[in-house]
């Protein structure tokens, strides 16, 4: 095969080179039998990827996702993307977040203002828990729980590559987790779930109704229980008591106070998980 | 390859395309998937990719080329001879 090179074959692929260098590599393509058969292999599993989200937009969606992406009582006059496409969009603008997330004024303390005021308003609210969403300040957009939802399914189907999501990975010695808050006070932990077999992998960083968020990631080797994420976000909507919702087959506890929202997301059941924020929210107050 | 009918082979096929896909991609480094998405996805050009990932045009390309390679190896390794080649003339 020639000596052309992977950055330049893909270039011309996409058609990313200007006239004269298309020309050339066209050239040699034409000449190199091994080289067509890279373009073509190449081409085809770029064609794939886009052919198998495509096709996902084309089917017909259940109704019962169509509920839950519109809201209850919403019209139902278009089609929603299926989250197998959603998760992958969710990849891409996860990232171009980043550069928001960098240049935005979130400061170098916004997760730790974050949890530490959020922790404390879950655990002066945890004994009137009872899973009603509260009066004030209504329920959350059903895009925000849409998204979340289509985060944590990427960290299930992400399946034992679950680290390759992550930004920025957990420390493995005695400070667990302090890479993750390089922008926090150094007492800062991410909750240890240890005793519910949750352990901690890291964290990324997210864009989510326009605003910044961190995603804690923690694994198990418990199927039933399967993984679970605690996302913080920015918000400038009312506080809100903690409370459950189902979007598909993941739930959630999301509460919002002083400006920033809160949820637990998971597969486990929405006992199990009520019991597990009544422990993050624990150990967010004794930060 | 033909994509758009509604058949359920091809409905199946593509949820199994789909899972091949989402399994390929979390095998490739954040960077170089965010590059694919921006790029191959999305359809945004390597200047606008750069952009946005506030990196040079080179490494989006350098970016982009590792990540093709990787879902070539990958989905190649899983759906060898299913497909066929006329993509290549269809680009």
């Amino acid at each position: 095969m020639s000596g052309l090179s992977d950055e330049r074959l893909v270039a011309y692929l996409d058609g990313e080179l200007d006239a004269p260098e298309r020309h050339c590599v066209a050239a040699v393509i034409e000449s190199d039998a091994a080289l067509r058969e890279r373009a073509a292999a190449l081409t085809e599993s770029a064609a794939m990827l886009r052919a198998a989200l495509d096709e996902v937009l084309r089917e017909d969606v259940p109704e019962s996702l169509l509920s839950a992406a519109h809201g209850k009582g919403a019209a139902v006059d278009d089609k929603s993307p299926d989250f197998g496409r959603r998760e992958l969009a969710l990849w891409a603008r996860s990232w171009r977040g980043r550069r928001y997330w960098r240049g935005a004024a979130v400061a170098a303390s916004f997760l730790c203002l974050a949890i530490g005021a959020g922790g404390g308003y879950f655990a002066a609210t945890a004994p009137a828990l009872t899973g009603q969403e509260a009066a004030t300040g209504g329920a959350p957009a059903s895009s925000w729980l849409d998204n979340l939802a289509g985060y944590h399914k990427l960290l299930i189907n992400a399946g034992a590559n679950e680290a390759g999501l992550v930004d920025v990975p957990a420390n493995t010695n005695a400070d667990g987790g302090r890479k993750i808050v390089q922008k926090l006070p150094a007492d800062f932990r991410p909750p240890n779930l240890k005793p519910w077999g949750l352990d901690f992998i890291g964290a990324r960083y997210l864009i989510n109704e326009g605003r910044p968020a961190t995603q804690l990631f923690y694994t198990t080797d418990n199927q039933k229980l399967g993984p679970i994420t605690i996302v913080v976000a920015s918000s400038a909507k009312p506080d809100l008591a903690p409370a459950y919702d189902r979007r598909d087959d993941i739930n959630f506890i999301y509460w919002r106070h002083h400006g920033h929202a809160y949820a637990l997301v998971g597969t486990a059941n929405e006992g199990y998980l009520w019991n597990i924020a009544k422990d993050i929210a624990w150990q967010f107050d004794a930060i | 390859m033909h994509i758009g009918t509604d058949s359920p082979v091809r409905l199946a096929e593509a949820r199994l395309e789909l899972g091949e896909v989402n399994a390929a991609l979390a095998l490739i480094l954040p960077e170089q998937r965010a590059a694919l998405l921006l790029v191959t996805v999305e359809g945004l050009s390597y200047r606008e990719a750069a952009e946005i990932a506030e990196c040079p045009v080179g490494t989006i390309m350098s970016r982009l080329a590792r990540a093709r390679v990787a879902l070539m190896k990958r989905l190649g390794a899983e759906s060898a001879g299913r497909r066929s080649t006329d993509n290549v003339r269809a680009q």
